[in-house]
């Protein structure tokens, strides 16, 4: 991909997660505010896909994806599993930082 | 497939493979929801059969809900106007959801039975989805499905029979 594609590309991707963190904005006014997490992290892997296809980080980017995937299918086994899991992705971005 | 083998199979999928689905699965998929009951046989529903990659985009950008990215969405609408005719006051504000949930329930039971996997989102922004598929004013999205081959498995949750069923009288086992 030519740097300029690149650009474009993430543009486009950065675009995407900004609809979807305002939409999710507006949704969550008329949903249990229990979604507000999953949907953060959901900006949070968009995010960390946009910044794979434009090349950066690429090290840190799979460790990210892992963990905010468990992070989301955390959710299911519990609150007490779903902090957990954040609390360890919390540490891995300050360690990545 | 035994249907009840079915029912209890289905999971919702929320993660997906890239390929399209086949114009075949598709077909099934609508012809399941379309014999779904119908209050007073309004069929006011109407589908959208979303497969373009820039549009599941633009959908996924105004639907909080939308797991993904899937191949393939299918938007459950409903002709309010067409509904209203039919079933006046409680066909607009009832019987077009309620219609919609049992018709977009045989969708994902029809893609189940070819292996495909589904899941109903209802967390979406009914003015940005209009938007995106150019939905006529009388056009009300309803629910979004969205299918595709699963590249997941999840796990059954539990399903709760204490408490629920009563006979004869509430409260009563």
């Amino acid at each position: 991909m030519r740097p300029m594609e690149k650009t474009e590309g993430l543009e486009r991707t950065l675009l995407e997660v900004v609809g979807y963190a305002v939409a999710s904005a507006r949704m969550l006014l008329d949903e249990t505010p229990a979604y507000g997490p999953l949907r953060l992290l959901e900006v949070a892997a968009r995010t960390v896909s946009a910044m794979e296809n434009a090349g950066i980080n690429p090290a840190a980017n799979t460790e990210l994806k892992v963990q905010i995937e468990a992070s989301i299918s955390a959710r299911s086994e519990g609150e007490e599993s779903f902090r957990a899991t954040m609390d360890r992705l919390i540490e891995t971005v300050l360690r990545l930082a | 497939m035994d249907i009840l083998d079915a029912i209890k199979a289905r999971r919702s999928v929320r993660r997906f493979h890239e390929e399209r689905i086949a114009p075949a699965d598709v077909e099934c998929l609508i012809e399941a929801a379309v014999w779904a009951p119908s209050g007073g046989n309004a069929q006011s529903w109407r589908f959208v059969v979303v497969q373009d990659e820039e549009r599941i985009h633009r959908l996924r950008m105004v639907s909080p809900g939308m797991p993904g990215p899937p191949p393939c969405v299918i938007a459950v609408c409903q002709d309010v106007d067409l509904a209203g005719h039919f079933g006046a006051r409680l066909g607009c504000e009832k019987l077009t959801l309620f219609d919609s949930a049992m018709a977009a329930q045989n969708l994902l039971l029809a893609a189940h039975a070819v292996g495909l996997g589904a899941c109903v989102v209802a967390s979406f922004h009914a003015g940005g989805v209009r938007d995106v598929l150019r939905l006529p004013e009388s056009i009300k999205p309803i629910l979004l499905v969205a299918v595709g081959r699963p590249s997941e498995e999840p796990a059954a949750p539990n399903r709760r029979r204490e408490g629920i069923v009563f006979h004869e009288t509430y409260g009563e086992n």
